[in-house]
């Protein structure tokens, strides 16, 4: 009981500080509680109950979660916006439904995730081989390098995503 | 991302040098088609250890992943040019209400090949497949379904499922097989739920007819009849053993238990709920019986607060410890 009391001593002190700090950053109430919570959250899941420890400068902490749940936050958006964007300029056809939509959503974001990281030039080589289906010799011409570097491209995106899945 | 692992589970990570030999494999398989002895390799390499073997496996998970987005879609989405500029950020926000879905290209000619189903936490969906089978997926799940001329091919990545299945109007009969991280289930007949445990182990229970469970690592099978129910990890298989149910109860969004532990008792509903439910170690040995409904586990928590000498304490709506009175 004592080490969830201090979990909850942490968001009992601090929640109301957290969640005007994300309200000065994002305007709206509703999500600033929202990813408030998400920062508690992350913190608990974190710190296994057995190794949980009073925080020296919990503040501190809590915004360091706080910005990257904020940058994940904005990135998340601009898919979002990108994907609307997307399936309005598709041409007329069979229309896809609300559920497949969300589902596709949710894949999108999980592959930005992986991808997050990756140099432009391999995020890009990646994607062509990965999306358009392009050769490594039909990508290489592309992007005027050679075979080999996409390769190292490749193995780079691959190992990447694959430490992601698992 | 929170993909329905509502408790948290021990996870040990792969060596970096196992991920970076499947990334190296895939990328030859890529390059070109592989030889015989190139193809011998690969599978000598699968087979090395379990781990090489669960790389591989998130490589074709990848696969499958990516490759249930349309190029058209994932070009613009995945490519975008992403600034971190605020303001473009909320505009964007802005702009989010207004555009409005116009159509779609080919999204749902899929009986052809392949494509991925998921539920959230809390959720259930049911799939009808083009040979009639029928897949129910319980919360938190993730399959991809792969038909061929071959095979009919379910591979269950996360979560559990409820097979259904119809005999096939292809005249070779192709096998209706679900593949799991620990190995393969054959449909004999017509009923059964595959579940993955989460921690390498699956558990198959069969309603009608039987089913047979391969385990990846071993030669022999094992076959499950109706009524009863085998749990398998990539070694071996239990011998199954009666389950004394008619259909499986989560589809009839119920959870039944019988003087279970409150703490697999929350573990179980935890499944159901996004967030985190968590139970104190000091309530862990109560027991606990009794026919709960899914839809609305806020108010199972209700229950077991007045049943048992407990406490719900709901710090957020995703965060809930049950803890002494």
């Amino acid at each position: 009981m004592t080490r969830a009391c201090s979990a909850e001593i942490l968001y009992r002190d601090h929640s109301t500080w957290l969640q005007s700090w994300f309200r000065s950053r994002l305007g709206c109430p509703h999500q600033a509680a929202d990813l408030a919570h998400d920062t508690f959250v992350r913190v608990l899941v974190q710190h296994d109950e057995c190794r949980w420890q009073p925080l020296r400068k919990p503040r501190a902490f809590l915004r360091i979660i706080a910005n990257g749940l904020l940058v994940d936050h904005y990135r998340r958006r601009s898919l979002e916006r990108s994907y609307l964007e997307a399936l309005a300029a598709m041409p007329e056809a069979v229309t896809i439904s609300l559920e497949d939509k969300e589902i596709l959503l949710e894949t999108l974001h999980r592959i930005d995730a992986m991808l997050v990281t990756l140099p432009e030039p391999v995020r890009r080589a990646f994607l062509l081989s990965q999306l358009e289906g392009l050769t490594y010799a039909q990508i290489a011409e592309q992007m005027r390098v050679s075979v080999r570097t996409i390769k190292r491209y490749m193995q780079q995106g691959f190992s990447q995503c694959l430490a992601a899945m698992l | 991302m929170s993909r329905g692992h509502a408790l948290n589970q021990p996870h040990t990570p792969l060596p970096k040098a196992i991920i970076e030999e499947a990334a190296s494999w895939l990328v030859r398989v890529e390059e070109c088609r592989l030889s015989k002895p190139e193809q011998a390799q690969l599978d000598t390499w699968r087979s090395q250890s379990p781990q090489h073997e669960q790389a591989w496996q998130a490589a074709l998970q990848f696969k499958g992943l990516i490759g249930s987005v349309p190029a058209c879609v994932g070009n613009s989405v995945l490519g975008r040019q992403y600034r971190t500029d605020r303001r473009t950020v909320l505009k964007s926000i802005a702009g989010l209400a207004m555009a409005a879905p116009a159509g779609w290209i080919a999204w749902e000619q899929w009986p052809s090949l392949s494509a991925d189903y998921r539920t959230r936490a809390g959720a259930q969906r049911q799939i009808d497949l083009p040979d009639g089978s029928r897949l129910m997926l319980n919360t938190a799940t993730l399959v991809d379904i792969r038909f061929s001329d071959a095979e009919r091919l379910v591979r269950l990545l996360e979560g559990e499922i409820d097979v259904t299945t119809a005999a096939d109007p292809f005249l070779n009969k192709r096998p209706f097989i679900v593949q799991t991280g620990a190995g393969r289930v054959y449909a004999l007949g017509t009923r059964f739920t595959v579940r993955d445990m989460g921690d390498g182990r699956i558990r198959v229970s069969v309603y009608e007819h039987a089913a047979a469970i391969q385990p990846a690592l071993s030669g022999s099978e094992t076959i499950v009849e109706a009524g009863q129910a085998s749990v398998f990890d990539r070694q071996q298989a239990t011998s199954p053993a009666p389950h004394h149910y008619q259909v499986p109860p989560w589809t009839r969004g119920q959870l039944i238990s019988d003087n279970q532990r409150l703490d697999a008792f929350l573990a179980e509903l935890g499944r159901y709920r996004p967030g985190i439910l968590r139970c104190d170690p000091a309530v862990a040995e109560l027991h606990i019986s009794g026919v709960f409904q899914l839809k609305d586990t806020d108010q199972v928590l209700d229950v077991i607060a007045s049943t048992l000498p407990v406490r719900v304490n709901r710090v957020t709506n995703y965060w809930v410890t049950v803890t002494r009175q």
